[in-house]
């Protein structure tokens, strides 16, 4: 039968000739039992595809909640190619200056990138929903291969939208991808989720804004920062030493 | 707001790009339901279920190449959008009873001629879709999350590399096992 299924799928997925095509028409109008076969076909396909809707819209529904809750972080303007190439320049002579004379010393956006190194760099937490694809995400990020992690995540936060590691693990991918403006939504959006036993989501925010670094990040980050520390949240400890540096 | 090519670009892309472009497209037009409600006189479940599944047929077409790009991504959407909600109103009007459906008509069908489709509206009952449902569960949640993501718009090669099948060969004849082990339970 699965051929049966197989000359019905090709029909669907319109890879028959237009003669082909012609001749399973006529066999759905005079083969009963041929029709009751595409008649399978097409209810598995709509039972599916309402499935699919289903957690797709909700997914969907919670993200324009949350961004409508959620306040947007500012984003730094577009500088000229030129002034990059300028900033470039600057900022290879810095780097080797840098290197030369402050070796041993540290800066935010090294303390900061140290934490998620040492910290996240291998995510070993144990998940109760869709553990599967958890644990296939959580296996390739911690191999280095964020594409596939991502979609992992992405795949498991449809079916357990509430649920706070996955939108960490989730912006953590971005994070190592070097895509920030998404890891800041996802740590946004953890930031925000109430009656957590302990939400890293501010610090998270706080360290992608240090890299980011785009205008207005480092006062963003210095606040958020003030608040781990204030409110003794997850990072508190590094927060601390971050402020303590007086180079934000 | 957006641009055209950037969207479509992105829903091209990589898993992880398509669904962010996903999310982007839905909440663009998502003034739509809106409309369903004071144009069509819809419920707001009923305006955002035609509209949601607006977003799902678009994106299988985009990704299919099936849009051509000859009106704004606006237009086809709200043309969708309207037959979606066309649909649902005479759905309603036929039959005041009807359990609310997320997709008021499905894309397969809609492939077929009139004649045929006739034929096949008759025979895909809600009690077969009911079974269907039911059964679908007893198959197993690998075989559940393969046909899911084949109704997706993945590939049976994206399949294959997402779930670490060896080819793209084997996810086709998998996903036919298990419509088949689908087909065993209702047709016998």
């Amino acid at each position: 039968m699965e051929d049966t299924i197989a000359y019905i799928e090709s029909y669907f997925q319109q890879t028959l000739s237009s003669e082909e095509r012609a001749v399973f028409e006529t066999r759905c109008e005079a083969d009963e039992n041929f029709a009751k076969e595409v008649a399978f076909y097409i209810a598995t396909r709509q039972v599916i595809r309402e499935a699919l809707l289903e957690q797709k819209a909700q997914a969907w529904k919670e993200e324009v909640a949350e961004e409508e809750d959620t306040p947007v972080i500012p984003m730094g303007k577009r500088r000229s190619f030129g002034k990059w190439i300028m900033y470039a320049a600057a900022a290879c002579v810095l780097l080797v200056v840098s290197m030369f004379l402050f070796e041993t010393q540290s800066s935010p956006q090294r303390l900061a990138s140290d934490y998620i190194n040492k910290k996240y760099s291998n995510l070993s937490q144990e998940m109760s929903a869709d553990s599967d694809n958890i644990t296939k995400g959580m296996d390739a990020y911690n191999h280095g291969d964020y594409d596939k992690a991502l979609t992992y995540f992405i795949v498991a936060k449809q079916k357990d939208t509430a649920n706070s590691y996955l939108k960490a693990y989730t912006g953590l991918s971005y994070f190592q991808k070097k895509e920030y403006n998404q890891a800041l939504k996802e740590f946004d959006t953890l930031s925000n989720m109430q009656g957590l036993q302990s939400n890293p989501g501010d610090f998270l925010k706080a360290v992608t804004l240090l890299e980011r670094n785009d205008q207005g990040d480092k006062d963003e980050a210095k606040k958020l920062l003030k608040k781990v520390q204030d409110e003794n949240e997850d990072g508190s400890k590094t927060a601390g030493e971050i402020l303590e540096l007086k180079k934000l | 707001m957006e641009q055209d090519a950037q969207i479509l670009d992105g829903l091209k892309g990589t898993y992880a790009e398509r669904t962010r472009y996903e999310k982007i497209l839905y909440q663009q037009y998502y003034y739509f339901t809106d409309e369903g409600c004071r144009k069509y006189n819809l419920s707001f479940d009923d305006s955002f279920s035609a509209y949601s599944d607006t977003i799902l047929s678009a994106i299988h077409n985009i990704i299919n190449e099936r849009f051509d790009g000859r009106s704004s991504l606006k237009t086809y959407l709200y043309q969708i959008f309207s037959n979606k909600c066309i649909d649902l109103i005479r759905k309603n009007t036929t039959n005041k009873q009807q359990v609310h459906k997320t997709m008021p008509v499905a894309d397969a069908m809609n492939q077929l001629p009139d004649n045929t489709k006739t034929i096949m509206e008759k025979l895909v009952t809600n009690e077969l879709k009911a079974n269907v449902k039911r059964q679908l569960d007893a198959i197993g949640q690998k075989c559940k999350e393969l046909l899911l993501m084949f109704e997706d718009g993945l590939s049976d090669k994206e399949i294959a590399e997402f779930l670490s099948y060896s080819n793209a060969a084997v996810v086709k004849t998998t996903r036919l096992r298990c419509l088949d082990k689908l087909r065993e339970r209702i047709l016998g």
